[in-house]
């Protein structure tokens, strides 16, 4: 599913360290989701970072992934594409049978950690 | 407070200051004090819709706004604001996609249910239906 990337943000590059993946992402601050979240006040819907880090998820596994259960998300620090139109998000993929379970994170790649996550996808 | 009111279509503008494409919103009513009434009908058109099916951050988001909007329903009622409040997600816990994904034309029909509310921060339960079937259901911490 591409609903996000290329329109939303664009993958700059990305690695992975032992099974854990890293994405460089940009954000792009012309996507119409800004003109209503909010009028005049732009800040990156918590739910944008929900897809974003389904939409890596499915790069790392090469097929569709259905968001199955959202343990937990924290949304910590208020992203913009204004204050930071570059972040990294980090996934560490527990596959099981059909299940595939992710702890995730976006963060500036230095000291601001913006959403931690814990869900669970099927294929 | 008063839990008469029913704001729909461009009403709902009043409860939230989410605006197109992202207004996951179209009708609030108050079941009681504690238990508001959220409706979405799901047209193609969407951003959240891809290949006819609502996916499930437009879900989240849907159910974020429908607490949100009950958060600014109950202060409007209560005469302590005249006009949406913001409200930000904190945390989404124990979100579960029940069966299959709403579709293109489906009406969201979302229960939520206000567990704890302190100082600025309130914790919700919620439900989503499709005409009887549950769809998903949350549970959410919102700032205001």
């Amino acid at each position: 599913m591409k609903m996000l990337e290329g329109s939303y943000f664009d993958v700059l590059s990305t690695s992975n360290d032992n099974g854990t993946y890293s994405f460089d992402i940009r954000l792009h601050s012309n996507h119409k989701v800004y003109d209503g979240h909010f009028p005049g006040n732009p800040v990156s819907p918590g739910v944008c970072s929900i897809e974003m880090i389904r939409e890596c998820s499915e790069m790392i596994f090469s097929k569709p992934l259905t968001i199955s259960a959202v343990s937990q998300c924290r949304f910590i620090t208020v992203l913009t594409p204004v204050s930071y139109d570059k972040a990294v998000i980090t996934i560490t993929p527990t596959v099981t049978g059909d299940s595939i379970k992710v702890v995730a994170s976006i963060t500036d790649g230095a000291d601001t950690t913006f959403v931690t996550y814990k869900g669970e996808y099927v294929a | 407070m008063d839990i008469q009111k029913i704001y729909k279509d461009e009403d709902i503008k009043k409860l939230l200051n989410q605006r197109n494409p992202i207004l996951m919103v179209d009708s609030l009513s108050a079941v009681d004090d504690l238990n508001g009434l959220a409706g979405l009908t799901i047209h193609a058109d969407n951003m959240f819709c891809y290949n006819g099916k609502f996916t499930e951050p437009g879900l989240i988001e849907h159910i974020a706004q429908s607490a949100s909007a009950f958060v600014s329903y109950r202060a409007i009622a209560e005469g302590t604001a005249d006009n949406a409040l913001l409200g930000f997600i904190g945390e989404v816990k124990k979100f579960k996609l029940c069966g299959e994904l709403p579709s293109v034309n489906d009406i969201l029909s979302t229960t939520v249910s206000i567990q704890s509310s302190v100082m600025n921060i309130t914790m919700f339960s919620a439900e989503t239906k499709v005409n009887d079937r549950v769809v998903a259901t949350c549970q959410m911490k919102l700032s205001v």
